[in-house]
């Protein structure tokens, strides 16, 4: 059979126009989002599996450092403890020499400590205290250096400066080294979720 | 247009027009191939893409996700408490600073601290102004004392000094870690200005 060779090579050309177009652009273009599809979905698994390998390493580490961890449940308590507080804070009293006249707690109120912090609670205590000057110290050491943490945002000297000078007290002494009782006020500030 | 030319080229044997032929061919026969190449790429990672999916479900299972919340709960806790820890301020440091720094003849009413500022009110009242006067000498001289920022002070009723000092301190004062915690009590007191002794100069 004679070929006509330039009819062929049209008809030839004609076809592989249309196979191009019809066939193998298509396919290619499916193969290019099918290849991005697969490099997404890797790269997904590569983050989700090293996320997760962090999270591990770092939960086997918390779980080394439980102590560390307590000290810091304690110091920021999940709830507020009231009765707990109450009970710690007339307990130090008494073990440092302080008696509490009475306690006052405000409203709960957002710390201000930063915006990130805005589920931990600010808890503020008046406390009304008579007892010397040295017994104060001792029991706002005793409270810094408790596990839950308290902050001490104003002391107030309530006793009457008239027993100062009425020579109740000797001058040479100054007000804080007098072993007697005076009254006090204390703002104290604690926090928890 | 000259057809004789194309009739020419549908008669003659002309070589190249075998070349062209069978280049055109091949052409073809590459086309097809490449078709039939990316229909089986595109199977291979179809299921390439169901594997991944796969093991994708295999990441993140309940023990991992209960791990995740356990770690990002104490992560936000740690970070709170850090928060809190820097902004601490410990009372019983401007306490000791008040108990070594106060002079017979001075009493004070209250201190109230503005950790921010790292600014401690004193009001309070002394028997005569010398002793006033004293004692704003040795807060100056204090090497926690910034600076004395307000000073008033009236004669009160009683004749004695009413008075009212802002003094801006140090903010290290403040800090746990200053090694001035605890500040022994003394009573010693300097024979010839009645000053205190004072241990954190």
């Amino acid at each position: 059979m004679k070929i006509d060779r330039p009819i062929a090579i049209a008809l030839i050309l004609f076809i592989i126009l249309l196979l191009v177009f019809f066939l193998v652009v298509p396919e290619y273009n499916k193969f290019k989002i099918l290849q991005a599809d697969l490099g997404e979905k890797r790269a997904e698994f590569n983050a989700e599996f090293d996320y997760y390998n962090a999270i591990a390493n770092t939960y086997s580490q918390l779980q080394t450092r439980q102590d560390s961890l307590k000290k810091i449940d304690d110091a920021l308590p999940i709830e507020s403890n009231l009765g707990n507080l109450v009970y710690y804070l007339q307990n130090k009293a008494l073990e440092n020499g302080i008696i509490i006249r009475s306690l006052f707690l405000s409203k709960p109120s957002a710390a201000n400590a930063g915006e990130e912090m805005q589920n931990v609670k600010e808890l503020s205590f008046s406390l009304s205290l008579l007892g010397s000057y040295s017994s104060l110290g001792n029991f706002i050491r005793s409270l810094e250096k408790s596990a839950r943490l308290f902050e001490i945002s104003s002391i107030s000297f309530n006793s009457n400066s008239g027993q100062f000078s009425s020579g109740s007290i000797s001058s040479a002494k100054s007000q804080f080294q007098t072993p007697q009782l005076f009254s006090f006020s204390l703002e104290l500030k604690t926090y928890s979720y | 247009m000259d057809f004789g030319t194309i009739f020419q080229l549908r008669t003659k044997k002309l070589w190249w027009m075998d070349v062209i032929l069978y280049f055109v061919t091949s052409l073809l026969v590459a086309t097809v191939l490449c078709y039939f190449i990316f229909l089986i790429k595109n199977s291979i990672q179809r299921k390439d893409i169901e594997k991944e999916i796969v093991a994708l479900e295999t990441v993140g299972t309940y023990q991992q996700k209960k791990q995740e919340r356990e770690v990002v709960a104490y992560q936000k806790k740690i970070n709170d408490f850090a928060a809190l820890f820097q902004n601490h301020q410990f009372a019983s440091q401007v306490f000791y600073f008040m108990q070594q720094e106060t002079m017979p003849n001075v009493w004070f009413k209250s201190f109230n601290m503005d950790r921010e500022n790292a600014i401690v009110n004193l009001p309070g009242e002394s028997d005569d102004a010398d002793a006033f006067s004293r004692q704003v000498a040795v807060f100056e001289k204090n090497k926690y004392v910034k600076n004395i920022n307000l000073l008033n002070y009236t004669i009160a009723a009683s004749s004695r000094i009413a008075f009212n000092l802002n003094l801006a301190l140090d903010p290290k004062i403040f800090s746990y870690i200053t090694g001035l915690n605890p500040i022994p009590q003394t009573e010693t007191q300097s024979s010839e200005s009645g000053v205190q002794t004072n241990p954190i100069k």
